[in-house]
């Protein structure tokens, strides 16, 4: 499906991975990530599942199925897996395990794969949900037993139904010793009282009860509940230390095989292995080590082409589901081991996949899903699987009351529904994403995992597919597919095969771009499943290491309740960039992981936070507090260690540790786990600071991360200081350094010198000398030379990147349009090229020269249309503004209905010549119609909006104020050609008149079928000679696209049908078919050359 | 002048038929390249057919489609055309996003490498071939032939024998003409570069009979006509990386006026040729014409000294036609040059491959992949419909010939014409 419903892109701009200098890490994106942290985060309220009896399973083709798993003894065998997914549901006791005897009791559920690609359902019980509430004074052991009971009765009365018929709803309140982690209180611990319950939504009822009612009139007290809001099976994996995607061991006699050895608990899951075992029973393997492997997974991609209608996005309750591809790959191989594709209607058989062609769509979605289950995949992936080929196919399947359809989960009888989540952020707004539930199989969407990753231009497939790539994918246009499939076998196989392709792309990009690895490391590291990672915002991986570390310490974490307030604090501090172009060294020192590294040098944390009075009444003394630029105060290690310094102490530990291991490592596989390793340990030590500044969150603290950033912001100030303190003529060196502009954690210094060698050996020494000026850990890094340097402004600025001596590593640019989404790939390209010549040639004079060439090509109208489109995704129509691509949309729905964007689409288009005073939405038009009514193209518009500013920015440092004079103004603007349009409202009222090819003057009446006029027929060989030359041209670049088409397309013998419009060809193979057809005829004028 | 009137040497009589199989009459772009290979594989396919079943009597020919529901490991006989996966095939994809990179691609010699993998199409499927029987060195995209073994487990094909569609046959065996003549082929006049017009004119005039003593004139009268096969304006085309408009304009500009100079200098020198001798002109790949194959014949406008004799030709760029019932085929050099290209790595000389392409019954395999070619409809002009008995490429480096013997007894003489500015070298054929 080429029309997928594409998710608004997420809300932040977030560090671009993997540009293999590993601390590219800007705080400077701490701020937008904090913004993400404001997410609501969208709970999943109560765990309403729809249950029903699911089919038994079948078996089709023994490839599909798992291999058996070996017979194994429970009193002898240890039962060994690695974990994917965690969930809970209510049942009842199994005896001999512990909690609660009287149902219902809450079991959770761990799936997971063995080492020999066993799928397991571990079914563990005995643990309880609890919360913390403070306790009164004198509360005694005997109070206990009455708050239970008065608890108890508050709890039944206040559920108005109780369908599960809970008996003990509170099964023991005990006295315990904690801290308030929030605000240093001394090192005495406190009483609070720990409630468990029986089931996990008593929890968040009996904290209500507990804080507005009176529980036991004996006391006045307020209580305040702690650890309240926290999920369940996060209490579950903090508690028994289990992290994400880890390594579960059963030993011997601890569990029982479900309907084995005569334990005859009914299977209820899909997985080869159903086991029982006690919360307490289980080891829970860190992943280091030889536990670090990971499982033979089974990976099923997977998509679907739907057959629309006209000119409507496809409905589920129209439009039939006429083709999904799989493919299958197991965790850790190269290639799929399974490859199939579901058609309605026949198809041509395809070679090394299997066909399977259905009559009715009932049947095959009927017989897919009997795939799914057999299959018995642990992750689902695709692209945007989430938001379209998941509901559509469920909705479809309900529309055509296909019978077990939904089972697709591992449980057996719970049905897979879709859940539409909503999520708010500053930025965005509200935006919809579908969530669906697959008990024990984790549904991977690459695009969410793109949206959230990476920052690109444009999202779509064949968009992605290019830049990791570096392929086009072949598009076929929708209007195009329900041909196909209305076609015969043959055409239906072409379709077949293009969708193969769609489903097998995401495979190579995930392992292009090592997605699962980064993902399973990343739960590994912050403690969360896999699942969560990809559905929930940054704070639960925070939260989740925050909570492992208190129940470590005996804190308890508050609850806070989520309210915007106004109070902002100032974010990172920029130097005053002395902006130009510098032709002279320019060398960057660079704080390390500067955030993480504050919180640590100071011991900024939530327990060590000193409130104003808790000063005086506990005595300390001023020497054992930091008092931050912000005028917050911390009490000093020596007094207490803060757990968010501990925290990132063990990551960036761990993350080292990873790098050395990295650097040992021959075993391709395991160099990606580490590398994914490293890569999530620096994410998660950064998302530390947003979490403590994200308001909406779960726990903010303003004193914290407005003291980071003030701290921050002193630090730059003080090293310019330093340097340029230091590194002058008086102290003996031979310039003055002077620091041009500083970002939030680094600086940029011209020490006046002329080499890349002198400047790295005065980096590495200011670095070392400025850190020992620091706190430790805060290091100061020399890292790179920017040899030559443009800074253009405030996050502006782009240079050549040497870290070693003898040659550059890249052309670095940071936040020029090279890479903004918004205009058109001219400016991009021309930004880039004119960089190139600044910085790599440093030729100043060849790159105006060029600016100036590309702003004469644009107005004589020599630029490939393809490089002037702009393309929006057309999210909704009734926009408060007018918008360019809306109006496009209407106005292409008013001419062809069929072939209109619908809603979803991205629509591409160009601005197009008007009357003065046109406002720029109307300008807007389709590209192709464009080329086919020779329309001509707005080049002011382009040259004003698009190029002037990017351009005149670059080139002001060199140039000076005569920059915008220089490249806007000047001959090279003077000569213009416009194209006459085949359809504007003057075109009806004239005749072409045909004209002499060499003079241009009207040919008489007689001469009209001639080339030239009589004045110029002694000229007509070099006439026809020029004419054939412009034609030789396009016929050169004719052959070129097409076959190259042809190749990439993958066949000779089948037309081209791709409509791909993020391909520079797409347009550029139209231009030209029809370039050719004008310029032959103007030939033939000449006479065909007949003997 | 007058001193010896009474030796007149009459030429030999020359008839001549241009058979017209590449003339296109109106240029239209909008059909795609899929048509030529349709038709190429719908013609070739037939020939192949009654080849496999004599060759191998015991195998079932089938299509690709089949290929799955049949046996893996029972041999069978597909047949299909020949791709080529080479990455190094110039792609104007990738020199669209290098645009950015400002890399220059290196013009490659050959588009040949290890890594090429080998696939054999039908109209509806591909499949990889592996196996030793097909050296990959040896083949080039297009070809159509049938191929013999059996499918493996990962959906590759294990070619274990194969079979091209062969020489054409001859229509009609001639006996010994009743009149001998010798046709002249030259090319490569490359007039824009060879500025030493002394060779042309001595050769001009030696074919006109201006030189030379009697013998000469008697050996020179035996010429039936001349071919011109291809380049005689321009050998070679410098390319120029000008990325500034103005300066290609100006260049271009500067090429027109050179062109036209050098036209009206071919024609010029032509003139006196065609006076006395019929000649046949027939485009080259850098020659004022279309830039596609089949390239058309020069236009009257550019040589108008020429055209107006009966006795000048110009004809296409693949050409076949008979002279005294002869059938006389070639071209100018593209077909053969792009076919080494492809090939590649091995040594294999163009007079080897200007037989092979016999044995494939095409002219030009690579076309429309690797050579600009016009998108036919429903045809492709370069199947070999009618076997030559005289079949020349030209514009080649060196001089080189041989009689080559088909499996059915067609004889048919192979030559390769080496460029005349660079070897001053030309061939006459009995």
């Amino acid at each position: 499906m080429n029309k997928k419903q594409f998710s608004a892109p997420s809300a932040t701009k977030k560090a671009k991975y993997r540009n293999d200098d590993e601390d590219d890490d800007y705080p400077g994106s701490f701020e937008a990530e904090l913004a993400t942290m404001d997410e609501m985060e969208n709970e999943f309220g109560d765990m309403s599942q729809v249950i029903e009896e699911g089919p038994e399973q079948e078996n089709t083709y023994s490839k599909w199925t798992r291999p058996p798993p070996p017979l194994l003894n429970p009193q002898k065998d240890a039962l060994i897996f690695q974990q994917i997914d965690i969930d809970h549901y209510s049942g009842a006791p199994l005896p001999g395990m512990p909690g609660s005897i009287i149902p219902p009791v809450p079991i959770m559920r761990m799936f997971g794969v063995t080492e020999l690609g066993n799928s397991v359902c571990c079914h563990v019980h005995g643990f309880s949900p609890y919360l913390y509430i403070t306790a009164p004074q004198n509360f005694n052991e005997n109070h206990c037993r009455l708050l239970k009971e008065a608890l108890n009765k508050a709890l039944l009365k206040d559920m108005r139904s109780n369908p599960e018929n809970i008996q003990e709803a509170v099964l023991a309140v005990e006295r315990v010793y904690k801290q308030n982690m929030y605000g240093y209180t001394g090192s005495d611990k406190s009483l609070f009282l720990k409630i468990t319950v029986a089931l996990p939504r008593l929890v968040a009822r009996c904290k209500k009860i507990v804080e507005e009612e009176t529980i036991l009139a004996e006391f006045n007290h307020q209580y305040t509940a702690f650890e309240s809001n926290i999920d369940f099976d996060i209490r579950f994996m903090v508690d028994t230390s289990v992290v994400g995607c880890s390594w579960i061991e059963l030993p011997p006699k601890t569990w029982k095989l479900r309907q084995h050895f005569g334990h005859n608990l009914p299977l209820t899951t899909r997985c080869q292995l159903e086991v029982d075992i006690a919360w307490d029973a289980f080891i829970a393997h860190a992943p280091q080590g030889e536990w670090s492997k990971i499982a033979p997974f089974r990976i099923l991609s997977f998509d679907i082409e739907c057959a629309g209608r006209k000119g409507i996005f496809p409905e589920p309750n129209h439009d039939p589901v006429i083709q999904i591809a799989n493919m299958v790959i197991k965790q850790g191989e190269t290639e799929p081991f399974l490859r199939n594709i579901f058609t309605l209607d026949t198809c041509a058989p395809i070679v090394g996949c299997q066909v399977l062609s259905f009559e009715k769509e009932q049947k095959l979605l009927e017989k897919w899903a009997d795939f799914v289950r057999q299959l018995d995949p642990d992750i689902f992936t695709g692209y945007n699987i989430n938001n379209f080929d998941f509901p559509y196919l469920i909705n479809r399947a309900k529309h055509l009351n296909v019978k077990d359809f939904y089972f697709l989960g591992r449980i057996k009888n719970i049905k897979s529904v879709i859940k539409t989540q909503v999520l708010q952020s500053k930025q965005m707004g509200r935006r919809e994403n579908k969530s669906i539930n697959f008990e024990g199989r984790v549904p991977f969407d690459l695009l969410l995992v793109l949206v959230r990753d990476y920052k690109l231009r444009s999202y779509t497939l064949n968009a992605v597919s290019y830049h990791f790539l570096q392929e086009q994918k072949e598009d076929v246009h929708h209007s195009i597919i329900t041909d196909l499939q209305n076609g015969d076998a043959q055409t239906r196989r072409r379709l077949a095969v293009y969708c193969l392709k769609d489903a097998y792309l995401p495979l190579r990009l995930l392992d292009k771009l090592m997605c699962i690895f980064i993902y399973m490391e990343m739960a590994r590291v912050t403690g969360v499943s896999m699942c969560s990672l990809l559905t929930r915002g940054q704070q639960i991986k925070v939260v989740s290491q925050l909570l492992r570390k208190t129940r470590e310490k005996d804190y308890l974490m508050p609850v806070h309740r989520g309210q915007v307030s106004d109070e902002q604090f100032e974010g990172a501090t920029v130097i005053e960039p002395k902006r130009g172009y510098y032709n002279d060294p320019i060398a960057t020192l660079d704080f390390s992981s500067l955030y993480p590294s504050i919180i640590m040098a100071h011991n900024l944390c939530y327990t060590t936070l000193l409130k104003h009075d808790k000063q005086i009444k506990l005595k300390i003394d001023s020497d054992d507090i930091t008092v931050t630029p912000t005028d917050s105060k911390f009490v000093k290690a020596t007094l207490r260690k803060g757990i968010l310094p501990e925290i990132l102490e063990n990551l960036l530990l761990a993350r080292k540790a990873a790098k050395t291991e990295l650097k040992n490592e021959t075993d391709p596989l395991k160099q990606k786990v580490l590398d994914g390793r490293q890569y999530a340990l620096k994410v998660s030590a950064n998302s530390v600071y947003g979490f403590t500044g994200a308001q909406m969150g779960k726990l903010p603290c303003l004193d914290i991360s407005a003291s980071v950033t003030s701290y921050g912001r002193t630090m730059i100030e003080r090293t310019k200081h330093e340097v340029e303190e230091q590194y002058c003529t008086s102290k003996g060196y031979k310039n003055d350094a002077i620091v041009i502009y500083g970002d939030t954690d680094s600086v940029m210094i011209k020490f006046g010198v002329k080499t890349v060698e002198e400047a790295m050996e005065l980096g590495r020494v200011a670095a070392e000398y400025v850190s020992s000026k620091f706190l430790k850990p805060i290091k100061l890094e020399f890292e790179k030379v920017y040899f030559p340097y443009l800074l253009i402004n405030k996050k502006r600025y782009a240079g050549l990147y040497f870290t070693r001596p003898d040659k550059y590593d890249k052309m670095d640019c940071k936040g020029l349009e090279t890479v903004r989404r918004d205009n058109c790939p001219l400016v991009a390209n021309m930004m880039n090229t004119c960089l190139q010549k600044l910085l790599i040639d440093r030729n100043p004079n060849d790159a105006l020269n060029y600016a100036k060439q590309i702003i004469s090509d644009l107005l004589c109208n020599r630029i490939d249309i393809s490089q002037l489109v702009i393309t929006k995704e057309l999210t909704k129509t009734d926009y408060a503004a007018k918008q360019a691509h809306v109006e496009l949309a209407a106005k292409m729905k008013k001419r062809d209905a069929g072939n209109a964007p619908k809603l979803g689409d991205r629509v591409p288009y160009v601005f197009t010549r008007a009357a003065k005073g046109t406002p720029a939405y109307q300008k807007a038009e389709d590209p192709i119609f464009v080329l086919e009514n020779n329309i001509p193209i707005d080049t002011n518009y382009y040259l004003e909006n698009q190029l002037a500013k990017p351009l005149v920015r670059i080139f002001e440092p060199i140039l000076g104020e005569k920059a915008e004079s220089l490249l806007l103004k000047g001959d090279h603007t003077r000569t213009k050609s416009v194209v006459t349009s085949k359809v504007s409202a003057l075109s009806a009222f004239t005749r072409k008149k045909e004209i002499c090819l060499g003079c241009k003057a009207v040919l008489t009446p007689e001469r009209e079928k001639m080339a030239v006029c009589k004045y110029c027929e002694p000229k007509e060989s070099e006439l026809y000679q020029t004419e054939l030359y412009t034609g030789r041209k396009l016929e050169e670049k004719f052959c070129r696209l097409w076959t190259e088409c042809q190749r990439c397309q993958g066949s000779l013998h089948q037309e081209v049908l791709c409509t791909n419009r993020d391909c520079p060809i797409f347009y550029m193979r139209k231009k030209v078919q029809m370039e050719l057809d004008t310029q032959m005829k103007r030939i033939e004028r000449f006479g065909i050359p007949a003997w | 002048m007058e001193i010896q009137p009474q030796l007149t040497y009459r030429r030999k009589s020359f008839q001549f038929k241009d058979l017209k199989k590449f003339d296109i009459s109106e240029q239209y772009f909008e059909q795609q390249y899929c048509n030529i290979y349709k038709a190429r594989l719908r013609v070739l396919k037939d020939y192949l057919l009654e080849k496999a079943k004599i060759k191998w009597a015991h195998n079932q020919v089938i299509t690709l489609a089949e290929l799955s529901e049949r046996n893996k490991s029972d041999t069978c006989v597909i047949i299909g055309t020949l791709y080529k996966h080479q990455e190094l095939k110039p792609s104007i994809l990738h020199e669209l996003s290098n645009e950015l990179q400002l890399q220059v691609q290196p013009a490659r010699i050959n588009y040949a490498s290890f890594k090429d993998i080998l696939y054999l199409e039908d109209e509806t499927l591909r499949i990889k071939l592996i196996g030793n029987h097909i050296n990959i060195q040896n083949v080039v995209t297009g070809i159509v032939c049938a191929v013999c073994g059996h499918e493996l487990e990962n959906g590759e094909f294990l070619v274990i024998d194969w079979c091209l569609p062969g020489c054409c046959p001859k229509l009609s065996i001639l006996d010994q003409l009743e009149t001998q003549g010798k046709i002249l082929i030259i090319s490569g006049l490359d007039l824009a570069n060879n500025l030493q017009l002394l060779n042309i004119n001595l050769l001009f005039e030696w074919i006109t009979g201006m030189v030379g003593c009697e013998k000469v004139h008697q050996d020179v009268a035996s010429i039936v006509c001349v071919i011109v096969a291809g380049n005689s304006i321009r050998g070679s085309l410098e390319t120029h990386n000008y990325k500034k408009y103005f300066e290609t304009k100006a260049h271009d500009e500067a090429i027109f006026k050179e062109t036209a100079n050098i036209t009206h200098k071919l024609d010029n020198l032509l003139c006196p040729v065609v006076k006395c001798c019929p000649v046949i002109l027939m485009p080259g790949e850098f020659d004022p014409t279309s830039h596609t194959l089949p390239q058309q014949p020069l236009h009257p406008c550019i040589l108008p000294q020429c055209s107006r004799f009966k006795s000048f030709h110009t004809v296409t760029n693949p050409w076949v036609g008979s002279i005294n019932s002869r059938i006389v085929a070639g071209s100018s050099a593209q077909p053969i040059t792009d076919i080494m290209k492809v090939a590649g790595l091995v040594d294999i000389s163009p007079l080897m491959w200007l037989e092979r392409t016999l044995l494939w019954r095409h002219y030009a395999p690579t076309a429309p992949d690797t050579i600009p070619t016009y998108p036919s409809n429903n045809i492709d002009p370069f199947i070999i419909t009618e076997c030559p008995d005289i079949y020349f490429v030209g514009n080649m480096d060196k001089y080189d010939t041989k009689l080559f013997t088909a499996d059915e007894g067609q004889t048919i003489r192979l030559i390769c014409i080496p460029k005349f500015s660079k070897t001053q070298t030309d061939c006459d054929i009995r």
